[in-house]
């Protein structure tokens, strides 16, 4: 029996002195252990600073997301790490990346940040512990190790708790974003008035992000995420180049087209819009006589924006079923507030202040216009007439049908298709968001239905009293 | 050998001309059952507002202009032990020819129809209309006619003894895509919706008057 216990304390003492070998072994490598969705996230990462935060996005190694870093002369990206640089290389060998390390003197660095609370961009110092420069195929990435309390990947994790209990299943209300920056917690709600926050509500979150992680720092904002606006959103103050519904009364029935807002803007003191007259189907002649009612964007009563004339050019009934007009712009006085602005004039800017106005022969066959409708967005051509006389055929207001024939149109390759009718039609002043106002589109010609000839646009010159889209 | 050749650049041409002609009016003739409803006079009840927010399936397929918009219950009551349901969805139509239908659709076959006519300048507005779906909740047949501007209201549909009565005026439909327009007609469709998401009102008042009727 006695003999049988001698072994084993025999087998024990080999035991641990080998555990103690193979810790000594081990005691200057790092291993990573890198999941195969971590490598490849890195892999499609072409950056080195991309690749490493590609890695900490998983938790894989302890540094934060690509900051923009100064060290008082220059600025520079960089990383922020909880640990040394070897954990780093260990990781980015095994995806691929067999970058050089070569520590760098730094005592503090300079992060810029977006401060949520304040709506301003920060600089927030960091005492350094060590940093490296990290080098890879003539990229250069600088590495500071600080005391920062959560690396990228703890930060999601938090994040990802923190939104699906408070964003998704909505336990605290009004919640509207959840996010991570750096170290904070970003915490948006839709509780407050013009950017402040309303203080019961802070605390209240404040309360329950303490529940779930007391340390972490929260920044709590007043946001409200609003839709990507289009040409069919609602527009108040009112501009040029969004989605119009029209309506007319007639002899027999009322009736509806959805067009495009041409140019707002002023005659003498008071504010009108433009639009093309058929829009309303050549409502107030001496035998189309009804009342016009121009909607923006639906057609309901809660977003009229005019329903008053201004005036119509000069016309005559050459017979009953042929009118004969000088315009096809109908002006009608606006009764909501406006911007002498045109929506998305081109697809790089979201406004266009309109700075000019231009009469016919003020722009050449040489200068580019465009056009900002509700069908084919922005569009863009040359003129090729001046002056062109064009008979819009088969016409309807209530129960009669006729042509129409416009006189002094301008002819142009600016593509327009239905719904176009309308849409202010302009040139670039300089840049894409100041405008000159030229015109608005009329119609078009085509070749069996089939093929686009030209769009003919009415200038603005042509109305029979002076108006200022600029004001 | 020339007249030879006349001959054959002739019929070279007659059939382009053909085979243009096909083209153009592919399809052009929609092969759906129209039936016509008189205007007479009718009495019943009129229901409260109803909804309905499930998907809508109609058989055959109408290829019409549809807006972005659902359909939603304009009115719905009971005639007689059976259910009926009216709907109504956005339309586009386009000045070309008036009809609801595609712009690509109603060109090709305006210009089969006038091929004189077909080259030509065009003023852009979209014009909006209504189709209004009268549905047989129980058989699933369903109307389907288009009207401009003013679609049903609740207070517009009368649930009588023996059919649904309509207080509106020029429901039209057309036989073929850039065809005339047929009032008080409407498309015979079968149809599928949703029960479950079908809420109807109760009767709220008695009314009288000339109605279209459905069925006759």
């Amino acid at each position: 029996m006695a003999r049988g216990l001698w072994w084993i304390g025999v087998a024990f003492v080999i035991l641990s002195v080998s555990l103690a070998l193979w810790g000594v072994g081990h005691a200057g490598r790092v291993d990573v252990a890198a999941p195969r969705e971590a490598i490849n996230y890195a892999g499609n990462h072409t950056t080195l600073w991309g690749k490493i935060a590609a890695l900490a996005h998983f938790d894989v190694i302890k540094t934060t997301e690509p900051l923009t870093c100064s060290d008082g002369v220059a600025n520079f990206t960089c990383l922020l790490s909880k640990t040394d640089v070897r954990p780093i290389l260990s990781a980015l060998s095994k995806a691929g990346v067999k970058a050089e390390a070569r520590e760098v003197g730094a005592e503090w660095v300079l992060v810029l940040y977006y401060n949520y609370t304040t709506a301003q961009w920060q600089w927030k110092n960091h005492t350094v512990i060590k940093a490296w420069e990290l080098t890879w195929k003539n990229q250069t990435v600088k590495v500071y190790q600080t005391n920062i309390k959560k690396s990228l990947g703890e930060m999601l994790r938090l994040k990802e708790r923190i939104s699906e209990k408070f964003l998704i299943k909505g336990e605290l209300k009004n919640i509207t974003l959840v996010g991570a920056v750096l170290e904070s917690l970003v915490v948006g709600t839709s509780n407050g008035t013009l950017g402040r926050v309303d203080e019961n509500a802070r605390e209240r979150i404040r309360k329950k992000i303490r529940e779930i992680d007391p340390e972490v720092n929260v920044e709590i904002a007043h946001i409200e995420p609003n839709t990507v606006q289009n040409r069919d959103s609602v527009f108040r103050p009112l501009v040029g180049g969004v989605k119009i519904a029209t309506m007319w009364t007639t002899d027999i029935r009322p009736n509806s087209t959805n067009c495009t807002l041409g140019f707002v803007g002023r005659w003498g003191d008071t504010p009108i819009l433009t639009t093309a007259w058929h829009c309303i189907a050549w409502t107030y002649t001496a035998k189309t006589q009804g009342s016009a009612y121009i909607y923006q964007p639906l057609a309901s009563s809660r977003y009229l924006i005019s329903s008053d004339l201004a005036a119509t050019c000069s016309y005559i009934w050459e017979s009953e079923n042929k009118l004969i007009v000088t315009c096809d712009i109908i002006p009608m006085r606006l009764s909501t507030s406006y911007e002498p602005k045109v929506f998305r004039p081109d697809t790089s800017t979201t406004f266009g202040q309109v700075v000019t106005k231009y009469c016919k022969y003020d722009v050449s066959t040489m200068r580019v216009l465009a056009k900002a409708g509700i069908k084919t967005d922005v569009t863009k051509g040359f003129i090729k007439s001046y002056n062109v006389d064009v008979t819009y055929r088969n016409q309807r207001w209530g129960s009669r049908t006729f042509d129409v024939v416009v006189k002094y149109l301008v002819s142009t390759s600016i593509y327009v298709e239905p719904g176009d009718s309308g849409s202010p039609v302009f040139t670039y002043e300089g840049s894409a968001d100041r405008l000159g106002a030229y015109g608005i589109v009329s119609g078009r010609f085509m070749l069996f239905n089939i093929f686009f000839i030209e769009s003919y646009v009415q200038n603005l010159c042509d109305l029979p009293f002076i108006f200022d889209p600029t004001r | 050998m020339k007249v030879k050749l006349i001959i054959i650049a002739v019929v070279i041409i007659l059939f382009s001309l053909l085979a243009i002609y096909l083209y153009l009016s592919w399809g052009c003739r929609l092969e759906i059952d129209i039936k016509c409803f008189d205007t007479v006079p009718g009495e019943g009840d009129v229901w409260s507002p109803c909804s309905y927010d499930g998907d809508v399936k109609i058989e055959p397929e109408i290829p019409l202009n549809w807006a972005g918009d659902r359909f939603t219950c304009a009115a719905g009551g009971r005639v007689g032990n059976k259910t009926y349901v009216v709907l109504t969805r956005t339309v586009q139509v386009y000045s070309l020819t008036y009809t609801p239908f595609s712009y690509e659709d109603t060109a090709r076959c305006y210009c089969a129809k006038h091929p004189l006519n077909c080259i030509r300048a065009e003023t852009l507005p979209i014009y909006v209309a209504k189709a209004v779906l009268v549905v047989d909740v129980n058989s699933g047949t369903g109307y389907l006619g288009i009207v401009y501007t003013y679609p049903p209201r609740y207070s517009d549909v009368v649930f009588g003894n023996d059919g649904v009565y309509l207080a509106l005026r020029d429901v039209w439909v057309v036989r073929e895509i850039a065809g005339d327009h047929i009032s008080n007609c409407f498309y015979v469709v079968k149809v599928r919706l949703e029960r479950e998401r079908l809420r109807l009102g109760q009767p709220i008042n008695r009314t009288s008057g000339v109605f279209i009727k459905i069925p006759n």
